[in-house]
């Protein structure tokens, strides 16, 4: 019964993944990757792994779509919508070659992949039981807050690093035309709403933070939903982004800040980098965490605010979809 | 099978395909889709290969966790540069993809 | 109370299939936004109602009638905005 259920949910998921690549309009895409990133989540629930099914819900099938919503949007009706699965614009017979050989490639990674998977060496070491055997000393119960923010602390100060260059990044392209959008129309039902909505979503924010530290959650789950609900309240029309212009500059390095301030600190003691004395790591991973969490949220907010406003390209009329 | 092994086959095939779609495909948007599902696939195979026929693994998870992360800002990036690209240029696809220059967005919309 | 919990989660069921069909098969957006609330209030609603003996304790219940409570208030919503945008084009265009 369950292998039924995973065999269908393996295909769906191809299925969605070959919808998302070819299907007729971009919109049609952008849907099927929503609900490939739902099926994603469903997949990780069925993988043990609650944790990435939250993130994955959250980041990958929410605010993946919100972008590409967005980016779609933004390309005009006029041309560049209907561009669907033409393989090949040009009027000029493609040759042979260029149709065998991505097939070609494409099976030769297929095949390689499959050997990898099937013929892979034998770990030496159990790693669920070295975490599993560590994990008192590590001042959190749920093994994978435990990984993230104590054993391998160093992928987690480096993300939320690449984060970081990222929006910063965004700022920089952003065009110098920041005139505000006059055509913010404030629907009374969608800000009564997220008026009423975005305060539970805080909450729900932060306890998933709170829970992270003996239960599935943590800081990045956290900082989706609060980016979620800084998302929610710029659409619904809220002038959040002239208040979260100032909150940017201090909140968007916060969490990298704090983070290289606890793993430098530890130095003073004669502890080598990143490693929180035992006594006091629970309390340091949680103080980290709430950072991160607030940090990850404005970053992820401000990369889908930092967009350029819809401005028409040079050859082209602007649609009407940008309207609303 | 276990569903480990089956899911990680199902990244590979992922994989497999997203890097079809890189090759053929012109769109830029499209590329980006690609680009971001060939990371689900490699997450999948990174989560299953560690747990098939062993225990849950915390330490695959945590990384791949990471890597959502990354892969979301990443795309959004990717997605801001593609705008930019296409307000300075009213092009979709990088120009040396195709051979005839600017086809791609002067036919008319089929619609 | 097994039965019953049974036979509504295969009545929710039910409610979700005839919702996904008339999504797929009517040709119009507003019956299609009518068909698929369909799905999500009543048959979300029905499913929570045969979970809802099963939890463990308070809390685990309350969360789940939360699920469903959140889900009609977005659910709404959203068709609301959809079919709003609708008539707003509609309008626009004649």
């Amino acid at each position: 019964m369950n292998l039924a259920f995973d065999v269908l949910l393996g295909i769906a998921l191809l299925l969605c993944a070959a919808g998302v690549f070819y299907s007729r309009d971009l919109f049609r895409a952008v849907v099927m990757f929503i609900a490939f990133g739902l099926l994603l989540a469903l997949v990780w629930v069925r993988l043990d792994a609650p944790d990435l099914a939250l993130a994955e819900a959250a980041i990958g099938a929410g605010l993946t779509g919100v972008l590409m919503i967005d980016a779609v949007a933004h390309l005009s009706a006029k041309n560049a919508h209907h561009q669907g699965a033409q393989f090949d614009q040009t009027g000029a017979r493609p040759q042979l070659w260029s149709r065998i050989l991505p097939v070609f490639s494409a099976v030769i990674i297929f095949i390689l992949l499959l050997g990898a998977i099937w013929w892979r060496p034998d770990a030496p070491v159990s790693l669920p039981d070295l975490v599993a055997e560590s994990l008192p000393e590590s001042g959190v119960e749920h093994p994978i807050t435990a990984v993230l923010l104590n054993f391998r602390s160093y992928d987690t100060l480096l993300e939320i690093a690449v984060l970081l260059v990222a929006v910063v990044v965004a700022m920089a392209l952003k065009p110098d035309t920041s005139e505000p959008e006059a055509g913010n129309s404030k629907d009374p039902i969608l800000h009564g709403l997220s008026a009423r909505l975005v305060p539970p979503m805080l909450v729900v924010g932060v306890y998933i933070l709170w829970a992270g530290s003996y239960m599935p959650g943590g800081a990045f789950q956290g900082g989706a939903i609060l980016a979620a609900a800084l998302v929610f309240l710029k659409l619904a029309g809220f002038g959040i982004e002239r208040l979260a212009d100032s909150l940017l500059r201090i909140g968007l390095a916060l969490g990298f800040i704090v983070f290289l301030t606890v793993a430098t600190s530890v130095m003073i003691g004669g502890r080598p980098f990143l490693t929180y004395p035992e006594s006091v790591a629970g309390e340091l991973i949680f103080f980290i965490e709430a950072m991160l969490t607030f940090s990850i949220g404005l970053i992820l907010f401000s990369l889908f605010s930092q967009a350029p406003p819809p401005v028409a390209p040079t050859s082209s009329l602007q649609g009407e979809q940008d309207e609303r | 099978m276990s569903a480990n092994l089956w899911f990680a086959l199902v990244g590979a095939g992922l994989i497999a395909l997203a890097a079809f779609t890189f090759f053929v495909q012109t769109h830029l948007l499209r590329r980006i889709f690609a680009f971001n599902i060939m990371g689900s696939g490699v997450f999948l195979i990174m989560v299953g290969m560690a747990q098939h026929l062993r225990q849950t693994d915390p330490v695959p998870q945590a990384l791949v966790l990471t890597g959502i992360v990354v892969a979301v800002s990443a795309t959004a990036l990717a997605l801001l540069i593609f705008r930019r690209f296409y307000a300075l240029s009213a092009a979709v696809t990088l120009t040396q993809d195709n051979d005839t220059l600017g086809d791609s967005y002067e036919q008319e919309p089929r619609q | 109370m097994m039965y019953l919990q049974i036979a509504l989660i295969c009545l929710g069921c039910f409610f979700f299939i005839v919702g996904t069909l008339g999504l797929l098969r009517f040709n119009d957006a507003y019956s299609r936004i009518h068909a698929i609330t369909k799905a999500d209030n009543l048959g979300l609603g029905l499913l929570v109602l045969g979970l809802l003996p099963s939890a463990v304790n308070a809390f685990q219940g309350i969360k789940l009638l939360l699920i469903w409570l959140l889900v009609l208030v977005a659910s709404a919503t959203a068709s609301y905005l959809i079919a709003h945008y609708l008539k707003q084009q509609q309008e626009g265009d004649v």
